[in-house]
């Protein structure tokens, strides 16, 4: 989850009035996580959905909205249009089709501000933009770029100075070769071309999505900036701008738009607030209470939405960057948090159904109290588990085995078949524990017979000195005899995990169910164990059908 | 002694050494310049007799004589010619407290040990007197079987969700991206659906267990909210459930009821690296409550009605976010032994997007969560992974009721 660095005095700054304190308590009911408070710096966690949490700006902005100080829309206006102009190459629409921009004029940077833009940024990057798949972002210094610039596709063997270099670099160069390119270079693999942004005096000032040219460096003197976003995705772009052009007229910039030239012209950024309605009567119903019409449009005045009444309906103006407003329900919740969900109390109804567990549950139960009447101790294993605990430890390879993808350690790379494996590598964690041992486990094993089918099975394993299969069928038999009534015979049949000679399979009602019998040495020797271990499993779905 | 000195058995150190020994003993003299015997050499010296003495047993050298001890002393100069053993010979003898007590176990050599079948059916029970036994000592340990304690908790659970009228449900813990990303209104290109937090069967894929009405609808709440091209094939691969959610939302897709309490409790995987705290595979719980007028305050009130049931009595709710609930909050808890707040469940209200287009028309109520975590606080835990290890040292003592 991605996480915000606040300094305590922007915060007291940005928050005036309030102490600090009541600030950091009120933070959890706008959905804000504080991870830890180090050297006057506050972490705080925030959830995908919100993007313009990824800066403090936007974080300061919900809670003046919470806390009263400043309710209902944030205060934004476009200062018009900028009159300058990204063109678009028709080359692009195959490689990354969307541009948009914004111009911001007469800001003042601090070291501060661009901590929390850079930070923004490569939030915006991981989430909306998918990691800068779908979207990313280029910030720029305004001055010194000539308009209008032109957003193409270039070749390889086509250079420019990137950020942070003293020389010019070839795309390729740059793609095989820098940190941003070595990461995203994925995104362009394939294409054959490159998109770049140029302006009209030649220089590159974007390699989107790897990197800015060096000529449009921002740092901390810089008054006017130019942002564009590219895209594989009109929404994400669109999304991203308008948080950045919130963001920035906190930060005192004056917000104009760019004129986007693909054949037709668009202004970009487009910040029209969106327009949604929810019944009164919906939101109270959903959230449990009974306000009027004016006591949800104070609520959602201070989780910074404009509203006003209409009969039943509240009419809610959502300013463009709250990208996480779609539905009335998200209305609703906007009415739960600001009437504070401190302020909630719980409603107690009545049960209108009887409950009860089901029937695998009540069979298991019945299957663990034979077990453990007849002494044995519960253990719990893992599905995903190794080729070399499943069946090489027993002499076999297990080419057929279910597998998962990206697994990120050996351990745990294929489903298991059996529950055997699992308990003898109990048991090889207990050989300095007393004997006698005797450990039982219900789970599910995985099988692949055409179909993946999964099946609930139960397994036991007893070792001590004198541990045989005279014991283990006693065991098993009492289980079959004792939880279904049923008498359990076993016919002579071999099996890779026990001894030739003192191994069976396990026959109730006729059908075929399970494997009982005495460890191969080979298999005690890989899990390193120095006693006899005799085993059985049971596969429980021809006994217990659940519907 | 001629003949000796001149057949060569003894080499000169031995010569001079004999030849000193003699003379100290006045066996020999040195008279005009030869070595002759006096009349004492033909007189058997003590260390002779001593030495007839000695039997192949050996002799008890504790009680002899002081001259006799002279001549042990005198012999054991001789490198290698005696050897001394120490033998031990371990006696017992009655002590003082045992004098005192003799009479009694004289007593007791006439009393039974054992009553044996014989003596019962017999009727000589009767005629004896039966010993008594140290009943104060201890008796060598023996360790019943046992359910596994993170069980304990599951039953527990379950069993709190009966008595709240909740009905078990239970499903495959393969699902498809279907189930159990789509269904939920979680996006094809959402971060968690990618091969590093979710596991994809390898080389499997699956027809979309739902019916074409159900796969339609759902892909067009898709187009419309995410306005990504929303791609069948992600939709037919399979992986293990990240959530149990699938079950519970198959389970009301299907029945479509009124009004309905369901639970599912059962094992969810996330591809992570496992750590202290993390696992790949644990326990989730999971509960729905549907009806027509289903609110938050009602979710909220569940909540607490559960908590309470556990035990605990301090909770407190934030807003969070989850990708098919809204509202989303998240619940606080108190706990006592460590003193300190504690995330446990998450909860929300189904999305329309995701009840909508499977028919369901009434709220649904939902939350969950993992149940190691508890089973942690409960068993003072610092590392997950001991709930699955196994180890007979911990199982063999877990106390099963926390008092």
């Amino acid at each position: 989850m991605p996480v915000v660095n606040i300094k305590v005095e922007r915060l007291k700054r940005l928050v005036p009035g309030v102490k600090v304190n009541k600030v950091l308590n009120a933070m959890p009911f706008v959905a804000l996580d504080i991870e830890g408070i180090d050297n006057n710096i506050i972490r705080v966690e925030y959830n995908p959905n919100r993007p313009d949490f990824s800066s403090d700006y936007g974080i300061v902005r919900a809670l003046r909205g919470l806390l009263g100080i400043e309710t209902g829309a944030p205060k934004f206006k476009l200062a018009g249009k900028s009159g300058l102009e990204i063109e678009v190459d028709q080359a692009v629409k195959r490689i990354r089709p969307y541009v948009a921009g914004l111009v911001a004029r007469n800001g003042k940077l601090n070291d501060e501000t661009i901590k929390q833009l850079i930070s923004m940024q490569e939030d915006l990057h991981n989430g909306l933009g998918r990691r800068r798949k779908k979207a990313s972002i280029g910030i720029h210094n305004l001055d010194g770029i000539k308009f209008p610039v032109t957003y193409k596709t270039v070749s390889g063997d086509y250079t420019f100075e990137p950020l942070g270099e003293s020389s010019n670099q070839s795309i390729d160069r740059i793609l095989k070769e820098s940190e941003t390119g070595k990461q995203y270079g994925r995104i362009l693999k394939g294409l054959g071309r490159y998109p770049v942004i140029v302006d009209s005096a030649g220089a590159t000032i974007s390699f989107p999505p790897i990197i800015n040219g060096n000529v449009t460096k921002v740092d901390k003197n810089c008054r006017n900036l130019f942002v564009e976003v590219t895209a594989t995705d009109q929404k994400a772009a669109e999304d991203a701008l308008a948080i950045i052009a919130v963001t920035l007229y906190d930060a005192g910039f004056e917000i104009r738009t760019v004129t986007i030239d693909s054949g037709k012209k668009v202004e970009t950024p487009q910040m029209k607030p969106k327009v949604i309605s929810a019944d009164i009567g919906y939101v109270n119903s959903i959230l449990g209470m009974a306000l009027d019409a004016k006591q949800a449009i104070d609520y959602l005045k201070k989780s910074r939405l404009d509203a006003k009444a209409s009969g039943k309906k509240i009419i809610c103006t959502v300013p463009r960057y709250r990208v996480d407003i779609n539905h009335p329900i998200d209305i609703a919740e906007e009415v739960a948090i600001g009437y504070g969900i401190f302020n909630l109390e719980p409603t107690f109804p009545a049960s209108p159904t009887a409950g009860q567990k089901n029937l695998l549950s009540t069979y298991f139960c019945a299957i663990r109290e034979a077990l453990t009447g007849l002494g044995m101790i519960e253990a719990l294993g893992f599905s995903l588990t190794s080729r070399e605990v499943q069946y090489n430890a027993f002499g076999i390879t297990g080419k057929d085995a279910l597998a998962v993808d990206g697994s990120k350690s050996l351990e745990h790379e294929i489903l298991r078949d059996s529950l055997i494996p699992a308990l003898l590598q109990s048991l090889s964690r207990n050989v300095h524990e007393e004997y006698p041992q005797r450990l039982f486990e219900i789970g599910k094993t995985f099988h692949k017979n055409g179909a993946l089918t999964e099946r609930w099975n139960v397994g036991g394993v007893i070792t001590h000195v004198d541990a045989g299969y005279t014991e283990i069928r006693s065991v098993m038999q009492a289980l079959i005899k004792s939880c279904f009534g049923r008498d359990a015979i076993t016919k002579a049949a071999q099996n890779t995990m026990f001894m030739e000679g003192r191994s069976a399979e396990i026959v109730i009602d006729g059908i075929l169910m399970g494997t009982i019998g005495e460890v191969t040495p080979l298999a005690l020797e890989n899990f390193k164990l120095r006693m006899p271990v005799a085993a059985f499993e049971i596969d429980l779905s021809h006994i217990i059908k659940d519907k | 002694m001629a003949e000796v000195l001149a057949s060569g058995m003894l080499d000169n150190d031995e010569i001079n050494a004999a030849i000193s020994g003699a003379r100290r003993n006045h066996w020999i003299q040195l008279t005009e310049g030869k070595m002759v015997t006096t009349p004492l050499a033909d007189v058997q010296s003590p260390e002779e007799i001593f030495l007839s003495r000695i039997t192949d047993i050996g002799l008890d050298s504790t009680n002899l004589s002081v001259e006799n001890k002279k001549v042990i002393e005198n012999l054991k100069k001789r490198p290698e010619y005696l050897v001394m053993k120490e033998v031990k010979y371990p006696q017992i003898s009655i002590s003082e407290i045992g004098k005192m007590i003799l009479p009694m176990i004289e007593r007791e050599k006439s009393k039974e040990r054992k009553l044996t079948s014989e003596l019962i059916t017999s009727g000589k029970w009767k005629e004896v007197e039966f010993s008594a036994l140290d009943v104060e000592a201890p008796a060598p340990a023996v360790y019943p079987g046992r359910r596994h304690p993170l069980v304990d908790i599951i039953e527990e659970v379950k069993e709190i969700f009966v008595g709240l009228g909740f009905s078990e449900i239970d499903g495959p813990v393969v699902q498809s991206g279907f189930w159990n990303f789509d269904a939920l209104f979680t996006p094809q290109d959402h971060p968690a659906r990618e091969m590093q937090d979710t596991f994809y069967i390898s080389g499997q894929r699956q027809q979309i267990p739902a019916t074409s009405e159900q796969k339609r609808k759902v892909a067009e709440v898709h187009k419309k909210g995410w306005s990504t091209k929303w791609n069948i094939k992600e939709a037919e691969s399979m992986v293990l459930r990240t959530h149990t959610t699938p079950v519970t939302l198959r389970h009301l897709a299907m029945i479509k009821p009124e009004v309905g309490r369901y639970f599912s409790v059962g094992r969810v995987f996330r591809n992570e690296k496992v750590s202290y705290k993390h696992l790949i595979e644990f326990h989730q719980v999971e509960g729905v409550a549907t009806a027509p007028l289903a609110s938050l305050r009602d979710l909220m009130g569940l909540q607490k009605e559960f908590y309470a049931k556990m035990g605990i009595k301090k909770v407190k709710f934030w807003p969070t976010f989850f990708p098919y609930t809204e509202p989303s909050l998240q619940s606080m808890v108190y706990n006592e032994k460590l003193e300190k707040w504690v995330e446990l469940f998450g909860m929300g209200i189904f999305r329309p997007e995701v009840t909508e287009p499977l028919g369901i028309k009434n709220r649904v109520l939902a939350w969950g969560g993992g149940l190691e975590r508890i089973a942690m606080f409960r068993f003072r835990l610092h590392d997950v992974r001991e709930l699955y290890g196994n180890r007979l040292a911990w199982l063999r003592s877990v106390p099963r009721c926390q008092l």
